[in-house]
């Protein structure tokens, strides 16, 4: 590496102070929005339709999708600064790949939405996260990168069926994609797989109480386990179109993959020195295992970006 | 003080934005999920489910769970294909999922047949309704094939005297007289005797079930190979307020239920997806090509492709570097 290089690996002053607040607020509006929108708006059968409850979910859902549209926003902001950043620490072709995703995301919005456009843009995203996870220029520790892999992979196997079927649709070729069922269950096993590893990646780096971590991360894991014990079906269908899992696998992989990873995700967020890792956990369940919209894409992007290389992005500066 | 006050730029811009996409009920997201096309066909489609044509036409794959949100709760995880078609006067959606057993009969109470539903937001432009049978605010046009209507509509009205042969009964008095069936003199289609084996009904939420004044669409399911293919069928243009407007190009949006008799599924318990982008196209339906395994492949090798060449030019860009 050359000095100028090392010397420039840090993103520049004048985006290193947006960068950290932006992300800041994207978290925070992402698992909002999840909450909110995603979840707690399709819980809206059991609210009874009169009343201060009514009101509540009324006024919840509102600002559910405000949520949305902010979260919608920061993605896109936050992935523009990384690109601004990479691109003045001289790694403008990822930099230039990162700012075509951008840019096609506002070019959807723009198009009449057809197959084509669905299809470059799923091709856009695997091409960008290949990219953001290889091209880190200090090379990370084994668990990291195994970590980094498996995200890959588990991305491009839920793309699987978007982008060959998607293909197969705008040329008009009859039948199904060979292998989608398949590509989708092995993603989902390289999720459950992800949980642990990424609980171990933490731990070598852990400087807090791991124990006491375990335990805090219980109590959402115990809150799963009791709503696919008492309401099996509506948790697994939340489960389905929050973060994209269909649950083919036994249940206690998900809740012990789960606790893991929750554990990761708490003790991260805890330590200012692997806050960055933290929301890049965060921004993972936001996106989910199988992004069906732009911003789910965008901010798995996002979250690849900074599990990758947190250091290079300086944002805790 | 100026990183600050860009800071708060930034956040009040991005807050700003948010607002007004929120108040006038725009997003800066799309859809990156693929969706039901309905081609053109140019030769006619007959009323057959296991049709060559069906071969041209592209299929989606949809993911069912367990109907959960109201009692009584049922269902399960199952897969169902679904493929559409149109000739410009009529639309044509075809439904595939697999059953092991071809339940028909309902002439016991302990039987029950099944059953397969395509439904619609009655009016186009609206809020996307509640998937599980719409709610007040926004009703849903269903249409709801039983296989044991198919039955009737095959070999004729499966009367008592059919099924149980054997069976004495006294004389019923009258029994010819419409004033002593009061469904079928009020044309309830359940009443019938086996004009149809779909039914065109309303909902407006859980329990609101109502049967559509005018039985616009028609239909035909054939089980064959543990396979149930069910063929729906109605005119593009709406027969009335409760029935969506169908015209070419155009975007709506589609959801899907199946019952398995077998596991003696009905009324509330069944499967069920959500609702799917389904866009009825002026495109043509594309002669057969048998290439589509092939497809998938270049699609795959080229995506590795282009990935490899990505990742080496950076890497060695950085092995330059150092």
């Amino acid at each position: 590496m050359t000095v100028a290089a090392q010397q420039s690996t840090a993103i520049t002053p004048s985006a290193k102070p947006l960068i950290r607040p932006a992300l800041v607020a994207l978290a925070i509006a992402g698992t909002t929005e999840l909450t909110l929108q995603r979840t707690f708006y399709r819980l809206g059968i059991y609210i009874p339709k009169h009343g201060t409850l009514w009101d509540i979910y009324r006024v919840s859902t509102r600002v559910g999708t405000f949520a949305l549209n902010l979260a919608s926003i920061l993605s896109l902001v936050v992935l523009g600064l990384i690109a601004i950043g990479l691109w003045r620490t001289e790694r403008r072709r990822t930099a230039t790949l990162l700012g075509l995703l951008v840019l096609v995301s506002l070019v959807s919005l723009a198009l009449t939405s057809n197959l084509w456009l669905s299809v470059a843009y799923r091709a856009t995203f695997i091409v960008v996260a290949a990219a953001v996870l290889v091209s880190a220029p200090s090379k990370p520790p084994r668990d990291v990168r195994a970590t980094s892999i498996g995200l890959l992979c588990a991305y491009g196997l839920s793309s699987y069926y978007g982008l060959v079927g998607g293909v197969m649709m705008a040329l008009g070729m009859p039948g199904r994609p060979w292998g989608a069922a398949v590509a989708l269950r092995l993603g989902e096993v390289v999720v459950v797989a992800l949980g642990p590893l990424i609980f171990l990646a933490w731990k070598r780096h852990a400087s807090i109480h791991v124990g006491r971590t375990l335990a805090w991360a219980g109590l959402p894991t115990v809150v799963l386990l009791a709503a696919l014990t008492f309401q099996p079906r509506m948790t697994g269908i939340l489960v389905m179109w929050t973060a994209g899992l269909g649950l083919a696998l036994p249940l206690p992989l998900y809740v012990i993959s789960f606790w893991l990873f929750t554990t990761a995700l708490i003790g991260s967020l805890a330590h200012s020195e692997t806050r960055v890792q933290g929301v890049a956990l965060v921004l993972l369940l936001v996106a989910g295992y199988f992004p069906q919209s732009t911003y789910e894409l965008v901010v798995a992007v996002v979250a690849l970006s900074l599990w990758a290389e947190p250091t290079a992005l300086d944002v805790n500066a | 003080m100026c990183r600050l006050r860009r800071t708060a730029l930034l956040l009040v811009a991005a807050l700003t934005g948010a607002a007004v996409l929120t108040i006038s009920d725009a997003t800066l997201a799309r859809s990156a999920a693929l969706k039901l096309v309905a081609p053109r066909s140019d030769v006619p489609i007959r009323m057959d489910p296991w049709a060559a044509v069906w071969d041209r036409a592209s299929a989606l794959d949809l993911p069912l769970s367990a109907q959960s949100a109201a009692r009584p709760f049922g269902g399960r995880s199952r897969n169902l294909t679904a493929r559409a078609i149109h000739d410009g006067r009529r639309l044509y959606v075809l439904l595939e999922w697999e059953d092991k057993s071809k339940n028909t009969s309902v002439r016991k109470p302990e039987l029950f047949a099944d059953q397969a539903a395509v439904e619609f937001p009655s009016q186009e432009g609206e809020r996307v309704p509640f998937f599980c049978m719409g709610d007040p605010q926004a009703t849903v046009s269903i249409w709801l094939w039983k296989a044991s209507r198919q039955l009737d509509t095959d070999k004729g009205y499966r009367s008592i005297e059919k099924t149980h042969p054997r069976a004495v009964t006294d004389i019923y008095p009258f029994e010819s007289e419409d004033s002593f069936n009061p469904p079928k003199v009020l044309g309830n289609v359940v009443a019938g005797r086996g004009d149809s084996s779909v039914e065109s009904l309303i909902g407006g939420g859980f329990g609101t079930i109502t049967q559509a004044d005018h039985q616009a669409v028609t239909g035909v399911g054939r089980w064959q190979g543990s396979v149930w293919r069910v063929l729906f069928t109605r005119d593009l243009p709406s027969a009335g307020e409760d029935h969506p407007e169908f015209k070419v190009p155009m975007s709506t949006s589609a959801a899907f239920g199946v019952w398995d008799g077998a596991a003696k599924e009905r009324d509330g318990q069944k499967s069920v997806a959500q609702f799917v982008s389904m866009q009825i196209s002026g495109t043509p339906l594309p002669a057969m090509r048998r290439v589509s395994s092939t497809t998938a492949v270049v699609v795959i090798v080229l995506t590795l492709i282009v990935a490899a060449t990505v990742i080496t030019v950076l890497r060695r860009k950085r092995t330059a570097k150092t």
